[in-house]
C-alpha cells in the first residue's frame, strides 16, 4: 500500500500552481486512542519533495502539526506541459508520488 | 388564518396542531422567508444563501474558500461513486439511469403511502428490496453515496413539489416541527435559523433556514467525515439537549421536506466543508 | 492532462502493487533526513536553534502571513506564507508558538520555486503563529494571533 496523493497544476502568468491533498492520518504518536487507552502509534509524512521538469525545486519536512489530510500549495515558475513529480515518505517508510504534466 | 411561517413565529406559542387539517400555503411561507432574510441582509443575493453562514463573516469565508477550492471530500465522493457503480443495476433499477438527477428528486410525497420519502432511506430500501444489506442511515457508506450523488447533481436547482393536499399537509407537518420549542433548552429550530440566523451562539454563527438542502451531506472539519442532513438533525438536537428523532422517520421526513421546499430555487453545491 | 504513476496504476491491480511497493519499503531506499531534534522540541526558540541555527528574525512586512483571525477548527487552519516578493528565498518555516512542540514545517526552496506555500495546520489553542522567512542567508518573520474557540453549537 502505498500513500494516495491527488495532484493539481497549471500555470498562470509563468508561474505554476502546485498542490497536493494527501490521503493520510499525521499521527503524532502522542494522540490517544479512548477504546484501548493507548495511543495511536506515530504515522506521519515526513518529508516531501517536488520536482518540475527534472529539477527538485521544493524539499520539506513536516510534522504532525501538519493537519491529517495535508494539503500543500507551492509556487514554481514553470510551463504548461513541464512534468511534476511530488513524492512522499512517513516515518514508517510508507512512500507515495504522483507525477503529471502542468496544464 | 392563513398558516404561514412567520405568522406562526409571530405568535411565539408551540402550536400544536396534531391531527387537524391546516389551511397552509407552502408557497407564501417560501415567499414570507425570502423577504425576512432579504430584510436582515439586504445585501446579501438570493442565490448565495447555499453558502450558509460563510455569507455573514469574511474570515470564516476565507477559511472555508482555502478548504473548498481543494477539498477534502473528494476522496469520499470517490468512494461514493465505487458503492453505487458496485451495485449500479439495482440502483438504475430505483432511480433510473441518470445518475445526476437521483438527488434532485428528493425528497418526494409519494402519493400512494402518503409519506415523504428522502435520498438516503430510498437507498437503503433499494437495497433491501434487491437483497442488499442496508447501511447505517446517515454516515459511513450512506454519507459517500450521498455525497457522490450531491456532487454529481451540482448545478441543478432544488425543486419540491407539493401536488395534493396530502403533501402539503406533510409540509405544514415539518413547519410544525421547524417552530415547536422543545429539549431542555426549550429551542425550536426557527429560534436559531431564522430569528437568530447570522448571530453567534458562542462563537458559532447561526446559520439561516434558507439554503439549508443545498450543501448536504456536509464535510465535517469536527469528524473529517461526510453527514447526511438528517444525520445533522440528531446531531444538533442532541446539541439543543432534545432527545433525537429517529432518521427517516415521520418527523425528520417531513421536516426535510419541509426545509427542501423551502430551499425551492436554489442551487445543489453537496456535499460542501463545514466546522 | 494528468499521467498517473507507474505505481499508482498498478494499485489497481492489488497483489501486483503489493509487489512493485513492497520493493520501495525497503530501508535503504527510505529517506531524506528528518530533523527530529527541531520537531520534538517543546519550544519555539529551541526548535529555531535546532532547524535554522538561530532564533534571530527581524520583523518584515514583506512577509506576508494569511491566517484567520479566528480559527473555525483548530485542527484544519489554512495558513499562507507568501514571500515571493523577496529576493532570494531559501526556505519558508512555519511555527505555531504555543502547541506542544511548536515547529510545523518547513519548506527549501530551490531553482524556479518561490517563496511560497500555503497549507492547512493544527492549533491547539489561541495562539501567535508565526511565518519565518531565510532570505539571503538572514531570518525575517511575520506573526499573527490565531483565536481557537470552542464552538457553541456545532457539537
Amino acid at each position: 500500500m502505498a500513500i494516495n496523493l491527488r495532484t493539481r497544476g497549471s500555470v498562470k502568468g509563468g508561474v505554476a500552481e502546485i498542490k497536493s491533498l494527501i490521503r493520510h492520518p499525521m499521527e503524532s504518536g502522542a494522540r490517544m486512542d479512548q477504546s484501548t487507552g493507548k495511543p495511536f502509534p506515530m504515522k506521519l509524512i515526513t518529508n516531501v519533495e517536488v520536482t518540475v521538469a527534472g529539477k527538485k525545486v521544493v524539499d520539506a519536512q513536516w510534522s504532525a502539526n501538519v493537519s491529517a489530510n495535508p494539503y500543500m500549495h507551492v509556487n514554481v515558475a514553470a510551463n504548461s506541459g513541464d512534468e511534476v513529480t511530488i513524492s512522499v515518505v512517513d516515518n514508517t517508510g510508507e512512500k507515495g508520488s504522483e507525477t503529471f504534466n502542468l496544464r | 388564518m392563513k398558516k404561514t411561517l412567520l405568522s406562526a413565529l409571530a405568535l411565539g406559542v408551540a402550536v400544536g396542531f396534531s391531527s387537524q387539517v391546516v389551511a397552509v400555503d407552502p408557497e407564501q411561507s417560501r415567499l414570507d422567508l425570502i423577504e425576512y432574510f432579504k430584510a436582515k441582509t439586504p445585501d446579501r443575493p438570493f442565490e448565495d444563501y447555499i453558502n450558509g453562514i460563510y455569507g455573514y463573516d469574511d474570515d470564516r469565508k476565507a477559511q472555508w474558500e482555502m478548504n473548498e477550492e481543494f477539498p477534502p471530500y473528494l476522496d469520499a465522493v470517490d468512494e461514493g461513486k465505487k458503492l453505487y457503480e458496485k451495485d449500479l443495476a439495482v440502483y438504475q433499477k430505483c432511480f433510473g439511469d441518470d445518475v445526476t438527477k437521483v438527488r434532485s428528486s428528493f425528497p418526494r410525497f409519494n402519493e400512494e403511502t402518503k409519506k415523504v420519502e428522502v435520498l438516503e432511506q430510498m437507498i437503503n430500501k433499494c437495497r433491501a428490496d434487491a437483497g442488499l444489506k442496508e447501511y447505517h442511515k446517515t454516515k459511513k457508506e450512506m454519507a459517500k453515496l450521498s455525497g457522490y450523488l450531491a456532487y454529481e447533481a451540482r448545478g441543478q436547482k432544488i425543486d419540491v413539489q407539493l401536488n395534493s393536499e396530502a403533501a402539503k399537509q406533510a409540509f405544514a407537518a415539518g413547519e410544525r416541527f421547524f417552530v415547536e420549542p422543545r429539549g431542555q433548552l426549550g429551542l425550536a429550530c426557527a429560534s436559531c435559523h431564522v430569528y437568530n440566523a447570522s448571530r453567534k451562539a458562542r462563537s458559532d454563527i447561526l446559520s439561516p433556514l434558507l439554503g439549508h438542502n443545498s450543501h448536504f451531506p456536509a464535510w465535517r472539519l469536527k469528524s473529517a467525515s461526510l453527514v447526511t442532513l438528517q444525520g445533522r438533525y440528531t446531531g444538533c438536537q442532541k446539541n439543543m439537549r432534545a432527545t433525537p428523532s429517529p432518521a427517516h422517520g415521520e418527523d425528520y421526513n417531513n421536516l426535510e421536506l419541509f426545509t427542501a421546499y423551502m430551499s425551492n430555487g436554489l442551487e445543489i453545491n453537496g456535499p460542501s466543508v463545514r466546522q | 492532462m494528468k499521467r498517473r504513476s507507474f505505481l499508482k496504476a498498478t494499485l489497481a491491480t492489488g497483489a501486483a502493487s503489493v509487489a512493485v511497493s513492497a520493493g520501495l519499503l525497503t530501508p535503504s531506499t527510505v529517506l531524506a533526513s528528518w530533523n527530529k531534534e527541531a520537531f520534538e522540541a517543546k519550544k519555539m526558540e529551541d526548535g529555531l536553534k535546532a532547524l535554522l541555527g538561530t532564533t534571530d528574525a527581524a520583523d518584515s512586512a514583506d512577509v506576508k502571513l494569511t491566517a484567520p483571525a479566528i480559527a473555525e477548527n483548530g485542527a484544519v487552519t489554512p495558513v499562507t506564507v507568501d514571500a515571493s516578493g523577496m529576493k532570494g528565498v531559501e526556505s519558508i518555516v512555519i511555527v505555531a508558538s504555543a502547541n506542544p512542540t511548536p515547529l510545523v514545517c518547513e519548506y527549501k526552496f530551490s531553482g524556479a520555486a518561490q517563496g511560497f506555500v500555503s497549507t492547512r495546520i493544527r492549533l491547539g489553542s489561541t495562539q501567535q503563529v508565526v511565518g519565518i522567512v531565510k532570505a539571503g542567508g538572514k531570518l525575517y518573520k511575520a506573526q499573527q494571533e490565531v483565536r481557537v474557540t470552542i464552538g457553541g453549537c456545532g457539537g
